[in-house]
């Protein structure tokens, strides 16, 4: 027996969207661009190398989508050979999908060509068409850790002529093996006072709209300083070592405001910030992490979104029992609505929080077990592993925030199962008394003999 | 809908006389251009003097574009970027790939809080991390230093050599951190033969040290001809007893390709850039790189910086504007406010034309109201081209009275350089209109989220 497909629950979300007075464009047209940053990505790698498909699922909200795949390297943000290509692929995708208009997200570097047609609307690319014919059918812009302004990194690289070793594993960002082509040297800080100063690069200090657009940015404001925590390990643990060395390269102190690659001072230069999180650095902001991703599928929507020093959500272990949605302290027997099967919930009692074994109902319910704590994304954490999961395509993806199941693996991995939003759908809320709260959670199925992860209804 | 634009303009004013009764004694239409010869100009403006016969080469599109958009009236009208003092406690050596093994020597003023790194020539980490092995850091006593200095840069970044050996990284740092203990004086590198073969960047950071190194450029952009020039000076606590300058220019591409002279000129250091450029020198942002070597208080110091400027061998110029007009509709209404640039040209090129119309609040301060853009492929000649700004867009903000045209600027798209820029746009007023006069705006998705935003309220 299966109770409803999770997509199904994104869908009723949606549609209470709607209902609730979210406005914005209709869906039916309404689309998302991904318009990568420094390197010569093919659609391909752009896709699965530089976004991930997970992560673009969980940014575009359910709305058709293009991703753009330029020389983003060879080419700097004014080039031609740049944003004309990024003209020439958004062009007949809007006219063979019929895209009424659309949402334009960029990481990093990808902030520059999406400036430079927003400034020069009458710019024609190789193929003949004109920037306006892209720039009317935008409808926002959300520019994920940009560089407005240069990075002090691109200075470094361009004036040694190489990289620190140890920060190699970010050279990524930087477009690959050449440190000074032209997208490198264009992202000095003193060249883009030049590009800012000039017209080239669309918007001023402070602007929040630029070219008629409504701008919104994404970004971290630190290297998370403990390496060895969990939100290191979303999107690469080299990746987060290499950018607080990064860090260090470019501001001698990894306390200073930047994501590792981009200071606060560049990405912040203009701009509505949306989201400005200590533990999203430059590699992790691309990948979704740290619900970054729900948050820009919620702005995708035209949803409102609370302030940034308000996206914190308590955690749910810190909830009192008697408060949990899911019971997750108790065990017993109960059906799996997704495989209709018996299954035996652990629970979790108080001797066995210090028993010396990982259990994963005392993570849930308390936030620890046997010296193990939430939340974490570390390979120890069951909840994220894929063995755990034999009935499943998927290991617990973000897209499962806010979808009207209280999820202990998004609890094990964020302390919280939320979206933003006017939905308001924080999944763990309990139910007042005689209600029920649907509950994800591992259990083992009586059924097949294996531990599986179960959705159950949980009695108030 | 497309008039012609006499009988827009004799219907339009005999309608404002009938609908405007007492608000305005204005016609509809100024007859007259405002020469730009001669015009006062603003901080931040750019004139050209000299216009150049040389075709742009980059690819150019045909056909006009006229593009009107909003304009957030919530920021005053951004002033132009003044150039900035790039500053520099810092320094960068060289040892060229394919060296023989060598001694660099490293003059370290203030240990506290210094930094120096060792980047190899090369992205292949392997190769880097032999490289890394062969340098080695001695102190003034000819004791060996980079040991302790690399143990404290380990820890300074919280990172665990052990885990790093796990990713495969046996030396996976090569940044030292100096501490009180260093002694200062000058320093020695030695630099083996797998390193000299690579090449090796060696720099230093002084941030506790108090000889700085500034340049400040006279100008954001300059044109050839101009007297353009980088002023350079060296602060220091101690009396700095003698200090030697040498400046290099680098291209747009990055590429160093000339020396610069620096001269005094009354009380300090010019690098006389503009004597080192002319016409046939390639358009774009220049990089102007310093580097100082002396001593101060009896201590020997290095110093390196660098700062940009635009360069433009400008093709044309604003001649004049005027004509500012109230375009009306059968029922009239205003459906957009126009005026007339008149460019010179000496060559081809796809030039691109932007204005913004801004409004006085109740306290007296200019908004932004609306933008527009017009570009077009031009030859060499006596152009026109009309900024057509859409009524409703300027009336989303609900301010009213008679508009200002700010901003009026020239770029060319073949070069991506500014050629002209009025910051007051030669004190062009529209027409004075009621917001209530002004057609209503298409909402377009993107119009949709501003109004959402906020971004025309400015609490009138």
């Amino acid at each position: 027996m299966h109770l409803f497909p999770r997509s199904a629950g994104l869908a009723l979300v949606a549609a209470c969207a709607v209902l609730l007075g979210v406005s914005g464009e209709a869906h039916a047209t309404a689309g998302v661009v991904f318009v990568h940053g420094t390197g010569d990505q093919s659609v391909s790698s752009a896709t699965s190398g530089y976004w991930t498909q997970s992560s673009i699922d969980t940014m575009r909200n359910g709305r058709p989508y293009l991703i753009v795949g330029y020389p983003g390297a060879s080419c700097a943000g004014f080039s031609q050979c740049s944003w004309g290509s990024i003209v020439d692929q958004i062009v007949p995708w809007v006219n063979a999908n019929g895209i009424s208009s659309f949402t334009v997200i960029t990481h990093s570097n990808g902030s520059s060509p999406l400036r430079y047609m927003l400034a020069h609307t009458g710019a024609v690319s190789a193929k003949g068409y004109a920037v306006s014919q892209v720039t009317s059918k935008i409808s926002q812009v959300i520019f994920s850790a940009p560089d407005l302004a240069g990075t002090p990194l691109a200075d470094q690289v361009t004036t040694s002529g190489s990289f620190l070793n140890i920060a190699n594993s970010v050279v990524e960002f930087f477009g690959g093996g050449s440190y000074n082509n032209p997208a490198v040297v264009q992202q000095r800080m003193d060249n883009m006072r030049v590009y800012n100063s000039n017209g080239t690069f669309g918007g001023t200090q402070g602007a929040t709209s630029v070219g008629g657009k409504p701008i919104s940015v994404v970004r971290g404001n630190r290297v998370y300083a403990n390496l060895f925590s969990s939100d290191a390990h979303c999107g690469g643990y080299l990746y987060s070592i290499g950018l607080k060395a990064a860090a260090l390269l470019g501001w001698g102190s990894f306390n200073a405001g930047t994501d590792g690659f981009i200071g606060n001072d560049s990405s912040g230069y203009f701009g509505n910030i949306i989201i400005d999180d200590g533990r999203l650095n430059h590699h992790q902001s691309r990948r979704s992490c740290h619900n970054s991703g729900n948050i820009i599928a919620q702005k995708v929507a035209n949803a409102p979104i609370p302030a940034p020093s308000q996206q914190t959500y308590a955690p749910e272990y810190a909830v009192s029992e008697a408060a949990q949605a899911c019971n997750n302290y108790a065990s017993g027997y109960a059906t799996d609505f997704m495989t209709g099967n018996t299954v035996w919930k652990y629970g979790c009692t108080t001797t066995q929080l210090n028993n010396g074994y990982m259990e994963p109902d005392c993570l849930i319910a308390y936030g620890r077990s046997s010296g193990y704590t939430i939340p974490s994304t570390a390979s120890w954490n069951p909840f994220i592993n894929p063995s755990y999961y034999p009935t499943w395509s998927q290991v617990c993806p973000d897209s499962w925030h806010g979808d009207g199941i209280c999820d202990a693996c998004l609890v094990a991995k964020y302390g919280f199962d939320a979206t933003t939003g006017s939905t308001g759908a924080n999944d763990c809320v309990r139910s007042p008394p005689g209600g029920s709260n649907w509950c994800g959670a591992l259990a083992w199925d009586t059924w097949y003999g294996f531990h599986n992860y179960t959705v159950v209804k949980a009695l108030h | 809908m497309i008039f012609h634009r006499s009988i827009v303009q004799s219907a339009s004013l005999s309608l404002a006389v009938l609908l405007l009764g007492g608000f305005t004694q204005e016609s509809n239409v100024s007859s007259t251009l405002r020469s730009a010869s001669g015009a006062t100009l603003a901080p931040g403006d750019v004139a050209p003097g000299k216009l150049y016969a040389r075709d742009a080469t980059e690819a150019l599109g045909k056909g006009l574009v006229s593009v009107s958009n909003p304009a957030s009236p919530k920021q005053p009208l951004a002033a132009p970027l003044a150039p900035e003092t790039r500053r520099s406690k810092s320094t960068m050596l060289h040892v060229a790939p394919g060296s023989a093994p060598t001694e660099v020597r490293l003059p370290i003023t203030a240990p506290e809080d210094a930094w120096v790194m060792f980047i190899p020539k090369s992205n292949n980490p392997k190769l880097g991390e032999e490289a890394l092995h062969d340098v080695a850091l001695f102190d003034p006593q000819g004791v060996r230093a980079d040991q302790r200095a690399s143990r404290a840069a380990h820890a300074a970044l919280g990172m665990d050599a052990e885990r790093m050996k796990a990713e495969g990284v046996s030396r996976p740092i090569s940044m030292l951190r100096m501490d009180a203990k260093n002694t200062r004086g000058l320093y020695k590198v030695k630099v083996g033969a797998k390193a000299a073969a690579l090449g090796l960047a060696i720099e230093v950071r002084e941030p506790s040290s108090s000889i700085e190194l500034s340049l400040t450029a006279s100008a954001m952009q300059l044109f050839p001809g101009s007297d353009g020039y980088v002023t350079v000076g060296v602060t220091s606590a101690e009396p700095v007893k003698h200090v030697r300058y040498e400046a290099s220019l680098y291209n747009p591409r990055f590429e160093r390709v000339r020396t610069v002279p620096v001269v005094k000129v009354g009380n300090e250091y010019r690098a006389m850039v503009s004597r080192a450029m002319d016409e046939r020198d390639e358009p774009g942002s220049w990089v102007l790189e310093v580097r100082a070597v002396g001593s101060a208080g009896g201590q020997d110091f290095d110093r390196l910086a660098q700062t940009a400027f635009g360069f433009a061998v400008p093709t044309a110029r604003i001649a004049s504007a005027g004509k500012a007009r109230l375009v009306r509709e059968a029922g009239g209404k205003v459906t957009a406010l126009e005026l007339d640039v008149v460019l010179e040209s000496q060559a081809l090129d796809r030039y691109e034309v932007t204005g913004t119309l801004v409004a006085t609040d109740a306290q007296g301060v200019e908004r932004p109201v609306a933008e527009a853009q017009v570009t077009d492929l031009l030859g060499a000649g006596t152009h026109t081209l009309t900024l057509r700004f859409e009524a409703g867009h300027a009336g989303l903000s609900k301010l009213e009275g008679s508009y200002a045209l700010r901003g009026l600027q020239l770029y060319s798209l073949g070069t991506n350089t500014l050629y002209h820029r009025l910051a007051k746009g030669l004190d062009i007023r529209m027409p004075a209109v009621r917001a209530s006069e002004l057609a209503a705006a298409e909402v377009t998705p993107a119009i949709d989220g501003l109004l959402r935003a906020g971004e025309f309220d400015v609490g009138q």
